[in-house]
């Protein structure tokens, strides 16, 4: 099962951070997401893309988890030589994690 | 759609930490936020608070940073990859020789049905586009590292076409934190 079939995400920026959340259909689902996705892993998933520390928020009652991650856009949006330079695209990635 | 769902990604949208979200009036508390649908696109909330406002304000600063110069060019059909792979080797190996500096270089492989479309998604990848894109000091050099890709055209690999390229200056911005005492906020209303 992919995390698409559980969850929606939402990701946005701020400099050179990036802010992703990650939030279950069912709040059955939310053990089994808040298990899998440790800061660590997501930060492995994006492997060289982000080069800074991820936190991770939880908030249990929604569902949600939020994940900030620092050093994460190639000197953010203003700096960036990327093509998507906020990393808008970044979120369905996430979403190909496997369950 | 009004939902649980987009009202939570709307509350989460670029907050960091819910519980200590920094604005100029108070340091606001999302964490404990919860909706409920009370009917089809109307959604009920509650469990915001919030803690005294900090002594700072948050200032972004403009600063001038440079440029980035970039440039594409496409490959298209048998060996497509192996070819832009080649012009990717022949542009990086000659921007190591040049004298201005250079940072942030970003080569990307891009592509579908842009160059040869029969109206149809092709099963297997029959064209690609390099794209080379770096920072630089000044906007002459920045020209210089979008003219590496252009001259791919005549000295590069086989069926190099539709090369573009680009100069951006660029405006990067520093967040800081100014004391609030620094500043008188006056107001003025004006009837029109």
């Amino acid at each position: 099962m992919k995390l698409w079939e559980i969850a929606h995400v939402r990701i946005g920026d701020k400099g050179n951070i990036s802010n992703v959340s990650v939030t279950v259909y069912d709040t059955k689902d939310f053990e089994k997401v808040s298990e899998k996705l440790t800061p660590e892993f997501v930060k492995q998933w994006f492997g060289n893309q982000v080069l800074g520390e991820v936190k991770r928020y939880d908030l249990p009652h929604l569902g949600a988890l939020n994940f900030v991650m620092y050093d994460a856009l190639g000197g953010g949006v203003t700096s960036s030589t990327t093509l998507d330079k906020h990393g808008k695209t970044l979120g369905a990635y996430l979403l190909d994690v496997t369950f | 759609m009004v939902t649980r769902a987009t009202c939570t990604e709307q509350l989460l949208y670029e907050i960091h930490d819910p519980a200590n979200y920094i604005t100029p009036d108070c340091t606001a508390d999302f964490s404990k936020v919860d909706f409920k649908e009370i009917e089809k696109d109307k959604i009920a909330f509650s469990g915001a608070s919030g803690k005294t406002a900090t002594t700072t304000y948050k200032t972004s600063v403009g600063y001038l940073n440079g440029f980035i110069g970039e440039g594409q060019i496409s490959y298209g059909g048998s060996n497509c990859i192996a070819r832009a792979l080649l012009a990717q080797e022949i542009v990086e190996k000659r921007l190591k020789k040049v004298t201005y500096p250079i940072s942030g270089l970003r080569c990307d492989l891009i592509g579908i049905n842009s160059l040869f479309d029969d109206g149809k998604i092709p099963n297997e990848i029959n064209e690609v586009r390099l794209r080379i894109s770096a920072k630089t000091d000044t906007k002459e050099h920045a020209q210089l590292i979008a003219n590496e890709v252009e001259t791919l055209y005549t000295n590069g690999p086989y069926g190099g076409g539709g090369a573009t390229k680009k100069v951006d200056e660029i405006i990067s911005i520093a967040s800081i934190l100014i004391p609030k005492d620094d500043f008188t906020i006056t107001i003025l209303y004006k009837n029109t």
